[in-house]
């Protein structure tokens, strides 16, 4: 059966890199002593995949991860199994088994909404709008050779001010990403300091509805 | 700037910043202690003794212990730059507020970092300048039975096992602050523990190049070191800190047994770890069993000095097996006897790359001299059996640079290497796939082993062999040979072998920039060769340096409980080209009766 959960990455864990995390997760799961499907052949490895890795020293609570398991247990169980072996700053917020037609998250996901927490809560909304108002926004990219130049305003879909917190939607797509540090990189160069960056939500297209790819349970 | 500022801007900053799944948080203990594997997270949390002492500290309530290690380049830089001291994983506590900082001595290479990170602690670097209300430094670990190179800046050091001399610490500390006594009477009062050896109690005086020592204010003539008798019910963690950050060795290590009592001349821990205490089936499957409920390991090694000396190796394996049955643990033993290899206990990891075998010598006449107990036809069999399981790849390790080596003895690992090409060639039917590496290291003097007293071969010589067997070596296809710089090795000498004259030259080594010696890329051996000449000392000379077995030497005052008489009679034997037997096979009279008798009671 397939399980998709969304957890959070909190300010304990935000050092920890995507590829660390993997690991985690898998020691996670045998300590909850879920019964995981492994791959066939040679050298099998766990069936676990990750959407959208998360740059270093973000904190998120939108972090889907999948797998799959060989009996059934319901998702609430393991949600709160894994909740129970898990170290301080990560925590499953909701669990579902996902429909089989339904895909991989990270295959069909479109867009991340972030927070960035500015270091003095100025009003930014002159700046904000200058940054919206540019044509080009070109940034360095690693590439396959080296870097390249890319223009990444259309990457930004929305830039607001709430309080000392700015809201960013960007594209988070296989073909089209802005990652978040990026994004506080953009924002310092107009003169906004960010103190700390959260991802909040991420928005997945399937036939052409954008929407969440599950909620959070509270 | 923050520490968040800072983090951000360095390489893998998660090994900064703790809160790794079964580490330790504690308000308001009676002693804080931080904990110090001198070298990088990624290498001190690969090291077993490090969880051990970590969990042990812990396991008391009046006690908070927490970690600090040596930070990469990049990191240390912002810290200086931006004034962040050294500061513990746990709580971010500058280290410089603990009661007590403990290191551990794994290698001598790791001592500059010793001194960079007081420094980066606001530490006083030495101990006889160090204020009433600084942190007591302590050290243990295999290096500290001989770090008089460290007397100028350790305290205290631990001798032998910690799992009781630590808590005898922790409780003659507790005594001593509310007696309200001064530090020096902290380290009289330390003095009179077994075990431990606070340097600075001993006078060192050298006149016309003899070395003498005297004991002050009643401390004892000699340090015994600590044998943790009852091994199978020693403190044993089993609810791990697991690290975030990938690390080298990132498994369960299962401690079988400690102690080895194969007696090879060279290796400095089978005697300084004697006697061979090992733990019995029932019990490692039980730690076995609550380590890997408690971190989600998928891997389990089997770590001892010779894992595959277990008496009941096989009932242990298939105990392991069966216990792990239904959870895709791998089990496996990082070392693998030549004598007696058995395909099924390599682990998986291993399955993939390459078998390593370590006959240390290539001639049988240099094995003896070593007393390395294994025969060319025991090493063949070996091979011709990894072939046969289907291994295509072997690797062979060799020292050169032994006491008593002729160039024989070099043709001696060409040959064998030629002999493992022959056998591949009847088990395969052809050459083709078939990788055969052999590594040669420099052979190391060491204290506490038969040959202390033994000369390190000249870099020429080495040079030289390392040329002939080269030689040797490019004419076979399919064997490759690799060796190591032996720069660093004739430092290991010096550093090892050394007297309380080291102090300084560590000290302006540290001066001259040298840190992070055991890695290849910061290794600056101009440092330190400046820092022998700021001292009119040569390290050539420490390491071409025979000694006269009757002379006093530096570490003298520690006793390991393998007799100097018993040193003498193995390296009188290793002349001669005679063995000494494995001591599981009868007593060879090393000096720990005692303690074995008490084992074999309990
Ligand atoms: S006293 Fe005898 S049996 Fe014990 S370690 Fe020494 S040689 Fe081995």
């Amino acid at each position: 059966m397939r399980v998709l959960l969304r957890f959070e990455k909190g300010n304990e864990v935000k050092y920890i890199s995507h590829l660390d995390m993997q690991r985690l997760f898998q020691r996670a799961l045998r300590r909850a002593k879920l019964p995981c499907a492994y791959s066939q052949g040679f050298n099998p490895h766990l069936l676990i995949s990750f959407a959208a890795a998360l740059p270093v020293g973000v904190c998120s609570d939108a972090e889907f991860v999948e797998f799959q398991l060989t009996k059934f247990i319901h998702p609430l169980e393991v949600m709160k199994r894994l909740n129970e072996v898990m170290p301080k700053g990560v925590k499953i917020l909701n669990a579902i088994e996902p429909e089989e037609s339904f895909p991989n998250v990270g295959s069909v996901i479109a867009l991340a909404e972030y927070a960035f927490t500015t270091k003095n809560g100025d009003d930014y909304s002159k700046a904000l709008k200058d940054i919206l108002a540019q044509e080009e926004i070109t940034i360095e990219k690693k590439a396959k050779k080296g870097f390249a130049l890319v223009n990444v305003r259309p990457m930004i879909h929305r830039l607001t001010q709430n309080g000392e917190v700015i809201k960013a939607t960007l594209s988070c797509s296989n073909s089209e990403n802005l990652r978040a540090d990026k994004m506080a990189e953009i924002l310092s160069c107009n003169g906004i300091s960010v103190a700390s960056i959260k991802r909040t939500s991420i928005l997945i297209c399937i036939d052409g509805f954008i929407k969440e790819p599950l909620g959070v349970n509270k | 700037m923050t520490l968040d500022d800072i983090l951000l801007k360095v390489d893998k900053p998660a090994r900064y910043v703790g809160g790794e799944l079964n580490s330790h948080f504690k308000e308001n203990a009676e002693v804080n202690f931080v904990f110090s594997y001198p070298d990088t997270y990624e290498m001190g949390m690969s090291h077993l003794g490090g969880k051990i002492i970590y969990h042990l500290l812990n396991s008391r309530e009046d006690t908070f212990c927490q970690r600090a290690y040596a930070p990469w380049v990049d990191m240390e830089e912002l810290m200086r730059k931006h004034n962040i001291p050294l500061f513990t994983l746990e709580n971010k506590m500058p280290v410089k507020n603990a009661d007590i900082w403990g290191f551990t001595l794994q290698y001598e290479l790791s001592y500059t970092n010793i001194l960079n990170m007081l420094s980066l602690a606001g530490v006083t670097i030495k101990s006889a300048e160090r204020k009433e209300d600084e942190p007591l430094i302590v050290a243990g670990g295999p290096c500290a039975n001989h770090a008089e190179m460290l007397a100028d800046f350790v305290d205290c050091f631990l001798l032998g096992d910690g799992e009781e001399s630590l808590m005898e610490l922790i409780d003659v500390y507790k005594a001593w602050k509310a007696s309200g006594k001064s530090r020096s009477e902290l380290l009289e009062m330390l003095s009179q523990n077994e075990g431990f050896y606070v340097p600075s109690l001993y006078e060192h005086k050298v006149v016309d190049g003899k070395l003498t020592i005297t004991p002050l204010k009643n401390a004892p003539k000699q340090v015994k070191r600590r044998v943790v008798v009852d091994f199978e019910n020693t403190f044993c963690p089993t609810k791990l800190i697991v690290p975030t950050v990938e690390v080298v060795h990132d498994r369960i290590m299962l401690e079988i047994f400690r102690g080895c009592t194969r007696g090879c001349r060279f290796c400095q821990a089978g005697f300084l770890y004697r006697p061979i205490r090992e733990r019995s089936v029932e019990k490692l499957k039980q730690i076995a069993r609550e380590s890997a409920d408690s971190t989600g390991y998928d891997e389990i090694s089997l770590t001892s000095l010779s894992s595959g000396d277990y008496s009941n190796l096989n009932q242990l394996i298939s105990t392991l097996n069966c216990e792990f049955n239904e959870e895709r643990m791998d089990i496996s033993l990082p070392s693998l006897r030549i004598d007696s290899f058995n395909p099924d206990f390599v682990s998986t990891q291993m399955r993939k790359s390459s078998l390593t075998f370590a006959p240390e010598a290539g001639s049988q006449r240099m094995r003896n001299i070593i007393n390395k107990n294994v025969s060319e036809e025991d090493l063949l069999k070996t091979v011709r059996g990894a072939y046969s399981a289907g291994y295509r790849a072997i690797k062979l390790y060799f020292m050169i640079g032994l006491p008593f080596e002729t160039m024989e003895d070099i043709k001696g690992i060409a040959d064998l290497a030629r002999k493992c090409t022959e056998i591949y060639q009847e088990v395969f039917g052809n050459k083709k796939n078939m990788r055969i590496t052999v590594s040669t290291s420099v052979f190391i003097p060491k204290p506490f082993t038969p040959f202390q007293w033994i000369n390190q071969d000249s870099e020429e010589s080495v040079k030289e062999k390392q040329r002939y067997l080269s030689d040797l070596i490019r004419q076979m296809r399919g064997v490759e040979y690799k060796y190591h710089d032996s720069t660093a090795s004739k430092l290991e000498v010096a550093c090892a072998r050394g007297g309380r004259e080291m102090c300084a030259v560590l000290y302006s080594a540290w001066k001259n920039g040298a840190k992070l010696d055991a890695w290849h890329e910061h290794f600056d051996i101009e440092a330190w060769q400046k820092a022998f000449a700021e001292h009119g000392l040569s390290m050539e000379e420490y390491a071409s340096r025979v000694i006269d077995v009757d002379e006093t030497l530096p570490w003298d005052t520690v006793d390991v409980g393998v007799t100097k008489e018993y040193y003498k009679r193995e390296l009188a034997k290793a002349q001669r080209e005679e063995t000494t037997r494995d001591c599981r096979q009868g007593c060879t009279g090393c000096g720990m009766m005692n303690v074995c008798k008490k084992e074999v009671k309990s």
